[in-house]
């Protein structure tokens, strides 16, 4: 008697399953009013060969109470067939998301196919329409279909004929297609960033207030260790002193005023302050060795700072505003 | 003598200068390196190729200065007494003696120009070295003063036949060595070719005026620059610094390429050779109106007051030009003032 009952829910259970597999198209339609559907191709349709992959969106919504029956989603390795010819692509790769709310359910799917023919003509070929299920839940026993529209495509190089406009898909945009495209754009994303970015930064670095830490820090460095510092004659000098230093140290010789040229031939920025370096050789010669004048102490050293200011400019090639020293004059 | 005094004199050697510019053209910078070694009162080799202009420019400087002028060719029998005196047989048949150009002028003498030192024998350059280093001379049994003299020599580098390189310590007694080159600008060779009026020397001298300068005062007022002119603290020891960079130039940095720099020097600058650099950067300083020496004067006289003096190594003393030109450029570049 067991034997005999399980035999029977084997059977039956066989049964519903062949069902699965039965012809999609004996299904009534559904009420379009129930579906929406938008299905993302790709841009081209032309040129596809044997490895090429074609990826299809497929989205669509289904309001409730019907819900998608999810064995009627196309199956990993089919083999697609048109008239029992097989049509030489399959699907390698078919994954969804699903959002189910109180109103509808909403899959997001992806198939990808694979072509697998090498035709040595050009030669239109397609993506058979599909056809998913639905279902309402209260009411098992009705079934529906609903069709999701084939892509066509031509598998070639070239198409010549058939449904394809050739002239549409002509754009001198698009680049070469490659069998797996998506390092390749990756790579492209990576040097776009980097792109930016160094834009970014070239702006940021020759634009008038920019800091880039750590470069060409001689004049820097001077600057920032008497910025704060109050005036003297000991501070007038030793600020003087690490000026020459520093110049000494970028052009990697001793400055004097009469090679300055080689300064400006070494960074050309320096070459804007100019009657600037001429004071400041002035002032440095009647410091060091002529000391014949005698100096407002506190406008020589704002005077003196300000100059090193200028100079860290030039040092990063910056604009330097001469209103400053203008202002400090008048 | 007072500031005044030295303002009107300044006036008189920017004069004597355009005044010999105009009779040797293209050659600025020996003429004021000329000029400060005259107002420096030191003794000065020319060292250039033959026809340059070195007779015509001394000339014109005797002019302008005024006092006796006189000149020698060196040759290799010259001796020593041909530059005192010479003998020869008088109309009236007795034997005579006459001064030679070193006694021809006296006191008076204020320029005496050797020309190709480098031909003579040691022996006269040993008497000739005594009159720069004393301006005295023996002879007759009586001692000779020359207190204006200034002496101009001239070597020929090139030529080596025949010749006696002047020693070490007499190349210290000159001043100034000072390289007259032919000008290289294409307006002054065209002149120099074509204007016929640099054609005769002689009449080209005669177009500097003459007696601008008054010989027997520069003396006193060579002394009144180099007291006039001060040397900041900053500036001695930036003037030490050179100097020892002239002993030690590994010290300082300093690279020649192809020179190994340890071995270069066997003997930097003399004490002589610094003191008379400092005499001509304050020269330099006062021609260009200043009270105190700035680096900017030494650096116009370095060269020339430094590069003669150094001993370098025997092996590389055959590139001594090339290579005293590179060291002095470095010894600039390295050291640093203040």
């Amino acid at each position: 008697m067991h034997k005999y009952l399980l035999t029977i829910l084997f059977l039956f259970s066989f049964n519903n399953g062949l069902s699965a597999f039965e012809d999609p198209k004996k299904f009534p339609d559904i009420d379009p009013k129930y579906i929406d559907l938008t299905i993302i191709d790709p841009e081209q349709k032309v040129g596809f060969t044997v490895g090429d992959t074609i990826t299809r969106q497929i989205n669509i919504t289904i309001k409730k109470p019907f819900h998608l029956v999810e064995e009627s989603l196309p199956i990993v390795g089919y083999e697609k067939r048109y008239r029992g010819q097989l049509l030489g692509m399959s699907l390698v790769k078919s994954d969804y998301t699903k959002k189910i709310s109180n109103e509808a359910s909403s899959y997001t799917i992806n198939l990808t196919y694979q072509i697998f023919t090498n035709n040595v003509v050009a030669k239109p070929a397609f993506i058979t329409a599909d056809y998913y299920r639905v279902m309402d839940p209260a009411d098992p026993d009705n079934v529906y279909k609903y069709r999701i529209p084939e892509l066509t495509v031509a598998v070639s190089p070239i198409a010549v004929f058939g449904q394809i406009k050739v002239e549409d898909d002509m754009s001198d945009y698009r680049g070469p297609f490659f069998i797996e495209s998506l390092s390749f754009y990756q790579k492209i994303r990576y040097a776009l960033i980097a792109l930016v970015l160094s834009i970014i930064v070239l702006l940021y670095v020759y634009s008038k207030y920019s800091w880039v830490p750590k470069l060409n820090k001689l004049f820097s460095h001077v600057y920032k260790k008497f910025k704060k510092t109050s005036a003297s004659n000991e501070n007038i000098e030793l600020l003087i002193k690490a000026l020459h230093t520093s110049f000494d140290k970028t052009i990697r010789q001793t400055l004097f005023i009469d090679n300055k040229h080689v300064l400006y031939q070494q960074n050309p920025s320096f070459r804007n302050i100019d009657s600037e370096i001429d004071n400041f050789f002035a002032l440095s010669r009647d410091v060091f060795f002529e000391q014949t004048k005698t100096h407002n102490i506190s406008m020589t050293y704002d005077w003196l700072k300000i100059f090193a200011l200028h100079c860290r400019m030039c040092e990063r090639k910056l604009i330097v505003d001469p209103s400053d020293i203008k202002k400090l004059s008048s | 003598m007072s500031d005044q005094n030295l303002a009107e004199w300044r006036k008189l050697a920017l004069k004597l200068e355009s005044e010999i510019n105009k009779v040797v053209v293209g050659q600025e910078d020996p003429i004021r390196l000329i000029t400060t070694a005259i107002f420096a009162r030191g003794h000065v080799l020319l060292e250039g190729d033959v026809g340059v202009g070195k007779t015509t420019l001394l000339k014109a400087f005797a002019r302008s200065i005024g006092g006796g002028y006189e000149r020698i060719e060196g040759t290799i029998d010259l001796m020593p007494n041909d530059l005192i005196y010479h003998t020869y047989l008088g109309e009236d048949g007795k034997p005579h003696v006459s001064n030679g150009p070193v006694l021809k002028s006296g006191e008076d003498l204020s320029i005496f120009f050797f020309n190709e030192i480098n031909r003579a024998r040691p022996q006269v350059h040993s008497l000739l070295l005594r009159i720069m280093a004393e301006r005295t001379l023996s002879a007759f049994n009586k001692e000779f003063k020359f207190p204006h003299l200034i002496v101009f020599a001239d070597r020929n580098q090139v030529e080596k036949e025949e010749t006696f390189e002047i020693p070490s310590a007499a190349r210290d007694r000159f001043m100034m060595e000072i390289p007259i080159v032919i000008p290289q600008q294409d307006e002054i060779m065209t002149s120099l070719v074509f204007d016929t009026k640099f054609h005769d020397a002689d009449k080209l001298v005669e177009g500097a005026s003459s007696d601008l300068l008054k010989f027997d005062k520069l003396n006193a007022l060579s002394d009144d620059i180099q007291a006039n002119v001060g040397a900041s603290a900053k500036l001695k020891s930036y003037a030490l610094n050179l100097w020892k960079s002239t002993k030690n130039p590994e010290l300082f940095d300093i690279k020649i390429s192809g020179v190994d720099i340890n071995r270069l020097i066997i003997s930097g600058a003399s004490p002589r050779g610094i003191s008379m650099m400092m005499k001509c950067a304050r020269v330099n300083a006062w021609l260009n109106n200043r009270t105190a020496v700035i680096p900017e004067d030494i650096h116009a006289v370095f060269h020339e007051t430094i590069a003669h003096r150094l001993v370098f190594n025997p092996i590389y003393e055959l590139k001594r030009t090339e290579i005293a030109n590179e060291l002095t450029h470095e010894i600039l570049n390295k050291v640093s003032a203040p």
